[in-house]
């Protein structure tokens, strides 16, 4: 039965369709404003992005598990077909962990301090697969060992003080992969982690989607993890995408020109004064700007090109194609694909 | 493949075996108040509960002859007004005390425990509500109630806990009330939530559990303060009824002759103060171990 599943689920079928997104604090200020991102099936796409560009929100939003203060005002979350945003608190809960599961930045503090890890992990087990305690237990130690735990039922009965950051999350990534989720959402899961510990867990995170044609969706600001990782990026900024596409050409010649100066940045090069690049200006006013591009009054092209003043400055551009599956919202982009490669 | 499969077996007999040894380094580790305390308590409990096999004497059994006599190798803490042997009366006389303030702190632990975390976690209106009626109650006596509804129904064990426990569920309501909002902010809650976890799910499994070390310390200092309101409400005769033995009525039994006689109210004075001493070192101990200003010991 399962194994139909799979042949029937082929790759490049579209799992998650987010059309048109929009969350808001209250008082309607918009903090994802009109997102759009596709994930097909086991793709891995990154959402990368500054702090405050609304990723972790849309991460969040994924799972309608929005804190008080936000809610989703606007748009679609398809997944497989079904409407999250139209979905009720029951039906999220037979789909939270089962469908859709999460991970997050620090695992230590993901697991809770009273109880041992295999009832920790044990949990969406029993309460998706309907197991007894007793044949969870089991199943909980395989998942360990799949996940890269020695000694499986040893570590079973740890508390999550005992365990290393790296152990717990890998702990946190049995937990997610228990029920046997089709998408998991992973917002920065490897940034509390150390740099080796770090390839380890990206490593874990292939190994899954392999095994069980998992999509995922990763959250990160770390564009060397990105390359390594993803199939697909989409570049977030100030609650839109700004460009989205395929990896190896979004990392060698984007389109947008903030994704030009995040890739730069990026590379940790000092200049010619011998600092390190950063991108002028911040990004936390951007939401406010309802005429012309929100990333305009840093943006190093429009600056070197007077004549695009007019048009940046006065209607925001559209995501459009630049290339197969590839999209940009940016009035000047041909200006950066005759430049070429970043470097 | 033996020694992979032996392995994790035999760390479960370990396990098993040293539960005892567990619990042993469990209360060493402890402060000493808390140990002192626990030592107190097991010691108040078993005189209490085996006392009908230790009372060396019918705690009932009248003897008008030997009446007010002092401490003798007969009598080890002499005799009351009615010749009654101290020592039997003080075993058995603590049944009542004991038995309703341990009910009465588990049911108001329990209610006040519930209210508290779903308010907390419920939060909005709930919560409001809730809380408002805490305050209201918080702000009544419970030696009050209890003098109020004992004399319109009489004394009975139900009317006495269930005036004791209205109002005794405000302090660990509102104490579960703030932890819940603490521990609702953490990281583990949302990991049970992206897993699909229920609400009452989240509550029993997540919530409780990191909640239960204070207010259990709370408990037990709660659980001193109604071994005293107790033996108080019995002084005043709203408890046990004479001729069967009891603290507070064995005080206020031997107010008349406290100058002939003064063990008579020293006697179960003490014990009263040591039941609720041991309890409330408990509770003690339990606190300052969580503000983390662990004495340095050992």
């Amino acid at each position: 039965m399962g194994s139909q599943d799979k042949m029937t689920a082929t790759r490049g079928d579209p799992l998650l369709e987010v059309r048109n997104l929009r969350v808001s604090l209250e008082g309607d200020k918009a903090v994802v404003d009109g997102l759009d991102l596709t994930i097909r099936r086991r793709e891995v796409v990154a959402l990368v992005g500054e702090s405050g560009s609304g990723k972790s929100v849309t991460a969040l939003a994924l799972s309608r598990l929005l804190p008080d203060a936000l809610k989703i005002t606007g748009g679609s979350i398809r997944f497989e077909g079904q409407d999250i945003v139209a979905k009720s608190e029951a039906e999220l809960n037979r789909m939270r962990g089962a469908d859709i599961s999460m991970l997050f930045q620090q695992p230590q503090v993901m697991l809770d301090p009273t109880s041992r890890v295999h009832a920790q992990v044990a949990e969406p087990l029993r309460k998706h697969r309907g197991l007894q305690r007793r044949h969870a237990f089991a199943r909980v130690v395989d998942l360990l060992r799949s996940v890269g735990i020695p000694d499986p039922a040893e570590r079973a009965r740890a508390f999550s003080h005992q365990l290393s950051g790296g152990m717990a999350q890998r702990v946190m990534i049995a937990a997610a992969m228990a029920a046997g989720p089709k998408l998991l959402v992973a917002d920065e899961p490897t940034t509390a982690l150390d740099v080796t510990v770090q390839a380890q867990i990206l490593r874990l995170l292939k190994e899954e989607r392999e095994r069980h044609d998992l999509s995922i969706l990763l959250i990160t600001h770390d564009l060397s993890i990105v390359s390594a990782f993803a199939d697909r990026v989409a570049v977030m900024y100030a609650g839109r995408i700004l460009e989205e596409g395929p990896t190896a050409q979004i990392m060698s010649e984007p389109a947008h020109p903030y994704t030009r100066a995040l890739v730069r940045c990026s590379l940790l090069m000092p200049g010619a004064d011998g600092r390190l690049l950063s991108i002028p200006g911040s990004g936390s006013q951007a939401l406010s700007i309802t005429d012309g591009c929100r990333f305009a009054p840093r943006c190093a092209l429009m600056q070197a090109h007077p004549g695009l003043h007019a048009a940046c400055q006065g209607r925001e551009p559209a995501l459009d194609p630049v290339g197969r599956n590839w999209k940009s919202r940016c009035h000047a982009d041909h200006h950066l694909l005759h430049e070429g490669n970043v470097t | 493949m033996d020694t992979r499969m032996t392995a994790p077996r035999a760390s479960l007999q370990d396990a098993r075996s040293s539960r005892l040894a567990d619990a042993y380094a469990f209360v060493a580790s402890r402060h000493w108040t808390f140990k002192v305390g626990s030592a107190l308590l097991v010691l108040v409990l078993a005189m209490v509960f085996f006392a009908p096999w230790l009372a060396p004497y019918d705690p009932g059994a009248l003897n008008l002859i030997s009446r007010l006599r002092p401490p003798s190798a007969e009598h080890w803490l002499g005799t009351d007004h009615l010749g009654r042997d101290v020592l039997s009366r003080l075993l058995v006389g603590g049944q009542f005390t004991v038995t309703i303030s341990a009910i009465t702190v588990v049911i108001s632990l329990v209610l006040g425990t519930l209210i508290g975390v779903i308010a907390g976690r419920a939060g909005g209106l709930l919560d409001e509500v809730a809380m408002r009626v805490v305050d209201l109650l918080i702000s009544v006596p419970d030696v009050v109630v209890a003098i109020f509804l004992i004399g319109i129904f009489g004394p009975s064990y139900f009317t006495l806990i269930f005036s004791l426990t209205l109002v005794g569920w405000t302090p660990y309501a509102r104490l579960a009330r703030a932890l819940t909002k603490e521990v609702n902010s953490r990281e583990y809650i949302r990991a049970a939530e992206v897993l699909g976890m229920k609400r009452s799910f989240v509550i029993f499994r997540h919530i409780i559990p990191n909640t239960i070390r204070p207010i259990a310390a709370v408990s037990f200092l709660r659980f001193g303060h109604k071994l005293i309101t107790v033996g108080g409400l019995s002084y005043l005769g709203l408890g046990v009824q004479p001729p069967n033995p009891d603290w507070g009525l064995m005080l206020a039994e031997a107010q008349p002759y406290l100058e002939r006689a003064p063990l008579l109210m020293i006697a179960p004075g003490a014990v009263i103060f040591l039941a609720a001493l041991s309890v409330t070192w408990i509770g003690h101990g339990m606190e300052i171990e969580r503000r983390g200003a662990r004495v340095a010991g050992q």
